[in-house]
């Protein structure tokens, strides 16, 4: 990831360390969520995964500077309310919030899956079949509200290796999350796919009184990073396959 | 060698077990088709897709009863009868919209085929991104495309055929926007006297909106209370949400007689207000020649906002599509203008107060009272029509697996069983059959709606739309200011229609088609006002005498 140091430790704000000729006057600021592997604070402090990069990518790209502090999810959303020149990564976009944002995206697209324990025979053929049965979630995440929504038990907690630990421990049958996820994750036997769900795509949620000039530029920007070609190639950089 | 063909042979009837087409029939009953007419079809589905085992392919449609349908029972079945694995998804409508939209502008591979309403037809056949179905059927398409498949007897054909005559989308399945109201309520010799007395005519089915607000009025004012509860003559919705847009986008306009005669869409002004040149949209302005500012609009918008804070429940104006959809089944609202017959299963469940205690329903739908500017003609309301969308950039085989998928899904061997579970009614077969007719008694009168010649009457956006997408959030973003008082109506549709224009420029410079937008010339509005057709001059009386008709006369209508 380009240019971004960190200036603190959890909730600190991050200044960009570049300047360009057609910068705003202020700023934008980003409010993150942890949502590892695709966007964490690494141990040196400072933010990494793919959409950390991507989201480098696109404000140089504009040149615009940001700065980015890692919150709780329902914090930053709160936040983005009240601060107008500002943005939450990442939020899945539902016509319940579509209002309530300015909205540039997908900077991340999630395939969901239900997992099992690699030695556990069960076979799902529709989340119909998944009624009764206990289900694994990260909080945020969308697939534990999706399948809420549905009417299916879901569990939440607030990190994915907690989840992996208990699926392993038999604490459930069932994991709701993304491919991704998965991968990077140390289980072994690794957990077994036994029924994909949902596509998710996830936005930058902007304060609804956004430049709408800057969130078109934004837009645009990003829309040529995919047709370009600049995303896959990223995600090759990282040894992940686009889902 | 002997051993090795059998170990092939083994391997692959490990990997593909045969199907049980007896234990697919079981769950395909009843069928507009004979048991071996079904079996021959299944049997069909079963050899086209040989080529195919092994492949998976991913789908998306909007949360009905009809898509879960498909996603818990059929796709598990064409699994197993085929080997093709499908991934169904289902979310929300919005978010089916985006995808696809994502999709075509950012080249990701995010679904093999989308079932994405026909609103769309307009952007698809402008856009030359989306397979047209017609030409693929003919050709790269042709050994995976059903002998049965019978697209006339698809009740929504017209629906998916863009102007230049070929097919974008294969239906999937079908509402319309209807009148319901309490039949038993309206039938009581105590509130009929007492409507007769105070408005001078029967407490019936209601033809036009003056006899609606008279209704409404009525049990929202003067009636109050029913059996000990508050009761009310109208129910809507109109929460700052994207729902809002389908509110009044969903032909609420062409109700009220903004657009011009012709069908499925008037011509050359639709009910979005917009006008064509040839097939070129030319603005939605009065001074551009449409009418989304025209007086007919104003008056549309207006009486929408009148009824929903006069006659609706308080809570209603914060309430979105999903809400609002099920308010009227908890037996307190007399009548509903806009009411989709999507939300019918929630009316006919078996625990539900809108059952008597024969079981059958309480209510009736009918055909929805017209505005003021409403002449013979006209399109009568809105039709949504589900469609399998396929886009020319995803890979052939799994184009052909995908549409393998989507033929079953509405095959004749399938799609009556699917009309009964989710009550979307895609074909003429299915509407003629025993099981249907026997059905309909329950229904309220969805049956006898698209057994007639009217359900044709009840369209979709239609083709003038060139980029349904990227439009249909400015009409709730534009008009929520009239409804929370920040704007006049006419003010918010001012503002709408100029946005509308500076959009279809916008489209013209990026579209290559020639039937891409090409704005008029601008001129005065009294121009406009004064040429044939639409935008009509304002009514000096925009609210004649009310008239209503006894339920069986109304459904002539239909006729």
């Amino acid at each position: 990831m380009r240019g971004i140091k960190q200036l603190g430790g959890y909730a600190c704000s991050l200044l960009l360390g570049w300047s360009l000729p057609l910068l705003a006057a202020e700023p934008v600021q980003l409010f993150a969520w942890e949502h590892p592997p695709q966007l964490y604070m690494a141990a040196d402090g400072r933010a990494a995964g793919v959409v950390a990069e991507l989201t480098a990518q696109l404000f140089s790209q504009v040149g615009v500077t940001y700065r980015l502090s890692f919150q709780p999810l329902q914090r930053a959303l709160q936040r983005v309310q009240r601060e107008a020149n500002s943005c939450v990564l990442l939020v899945e976009r539902q016509q319940e919030r579509e209002p309530h944002y300015a909205w540039v995206g997908p900077l991340l697209v999630s395939r969901l899956g239900l997992y099992a324990r690699a030695d556990d025979p069960l076979q799902l053929n529709s989340l119909e079949q998944a009624r009764g049965l206990r289900i694994l979630s990260y909080q945020g995440s969308g697939a534990g509200e999706y399948l809420h929504q549905v009417g299916l038990e879901v569990i939440a907690s607030n990190k994915e290796s907690l989840n992996l630990s208990m699926l392993q421990r038999s604490r459930a049958q069932l994991w709701a999350t993304s491919s991704a996820v998965v991968s990077s994750m140390r289980g072994q036997p690794a957990p077994r796919l036994v029924l994909p769900f949902l596509t998710l795509m996830e936005d930058m949620a902007c304060h609804p009184q956004f430049d709408p000039a800057l969130q078109q530029r934004l837009q645009a920007t990003l829309l040529q990073l995919y047709s370009e070609g600049w995303v896959q190639a990223l995600y090759q950089r990282h040894g992940l396959q686009q889902e | 060698m002997r051993v090795l063909i059998w170990l092939a042979w083994l391997c692959s009837a490990v990997v593909y077990a045969a199907p049980d087409l007896r234990e697919a029939q079981r769950e395909l009953q009843p069928s507009s088709l004979s048991r071996p007419a079904q079996e021959a079809e299944l049997q069909w589905f079963v050899e086209a897709a040989r080529p195919f085992q092994g492949v998976q392919v991913r789908v998306i449609a909007e949360h009905i009863p009809t898509h879960w349908y498909e996603a818990n029972v059929l796709a598990p079945l064409f699994s197993q009868l085929t080997g093709i694995r499908v991934i169904h998804e289902i979310s929300g409508e919005d978010d089916v919209v985006n995808k696809l939209r994502t999709q075509q502008q950012t080249g990701l591979a995010l679904y093999d085929a989308y079932i994405s309403d026909s609103d769309l037809l307009g952007q698809h056949f402008r856009d030359n991104q989306v397979l047209v179905l017609s030409d693929f059927i003919a050709g790269e398409g042709a050994a995976v495309t059903s002998p049965t498949l019978d697209l006339q007897d698809f009740i929504g054909l017209p629906f998916v055929t863009a102007p230049d005559g070929k097919l974008y989308q294969l239906p999937d399945q079908q509402f319309a926007n209807l009148y319901w109201y309490r039949h038993d309520w309206f039938a009581r010799p105590e509130l009929r006297e007492a409507f007769r007395q105070r408005y001078g005519y029967e407490l019936d089915v209601p033809q036009n909106w003056s006899a609606y607000e008279d209704i409404a009025a009525f049990f929202s004012e003067h009636v109050r209370e029913l059996d000990g509860q508050r009761v009310y003559g109208h129910m809507d919705y109109g929460g700052f949400d994207p729902s809002l847009g389908w509110r009044l986008s969903d032909a609420w306009l062409g109700m009220a007689g903004v657009g011009d005669v012709g069908l499925p869409n008037g011509l050359p002004v639709d009910d979005w207000g917009i006008r064509v040149e040839d097939c070129r949209p030319a603005g939605a302005s009065m001074v551009r020649g449409g009418a989304l500012d025209s007086p007919a609009a104003v008056y549309a918008l207006q009486q929408y906002i009148d009824w929903l804070k006069r006659y609706a429940p308080a809570e209603a104006r914060q309430m979105s599509f999903n809400q609002a959809g099920n308010v009227a089944a908890r037996g307190q609202v007399a009548q509903q203008i806009f009411w989709y017959t999507a939300f019918t299963a929630d009316y006919t469940r078996a625990d539900s107060p809108m059952l008597d205690e024969k079981g059958e329903p309480r209510w009736r739908v009918a055909p929805s009272p017209r505005g003021a500017y409403w002449r013979e003609g006209m399109k009568s309301g809105y039709q949504d029509v589900g469609a399998w969308t396929l886009l020319k950039a995803t890979p052939l085989r799994q184009r052909q697996a995908a549409w393998l998928y989507a033929q079953f899904v509405v095959s004749k061997s399938v799609s009556l069983r699917k009309t009964l579970v989710g009550l979307t009614p895609i074909r003429h077969s299915d509407l003629q059959s025993p099981a249907l007719l026997a059905a309909a008694p329950k229904l309220g009168g969805l049956v006898e709606f698209y057994r007639s010649p009217a359900a044709r009457r009840w369209t979709p956006t239609g083709a003038n739309v060139p980029d349904y997408s990227g439009m249909a959030s400015l009409w709730w973003r534009q008009l929520h200011p009239a409804i929370s008082g920040q704007l006049s109506s006419a003010e918010a549709l001012h503002n709408l229609a100029q946005m509308f224009d500076r959009h279809l420029y916008g489209v013209g410079q990026r579209q290559v088609h020639a039937c891409a937008p090409r704005l008029n010339a601008q001129q005065t509005s009294a121009f406009w006002l004064k040429h044939p057709g639409a935008p009509w001059p304002k009514l000096l009386n925009e609210r004649p005498p009310g008239r209503t008709l006894p339920y069986a006369e109304a459904l002539r209508a239909w006729d």
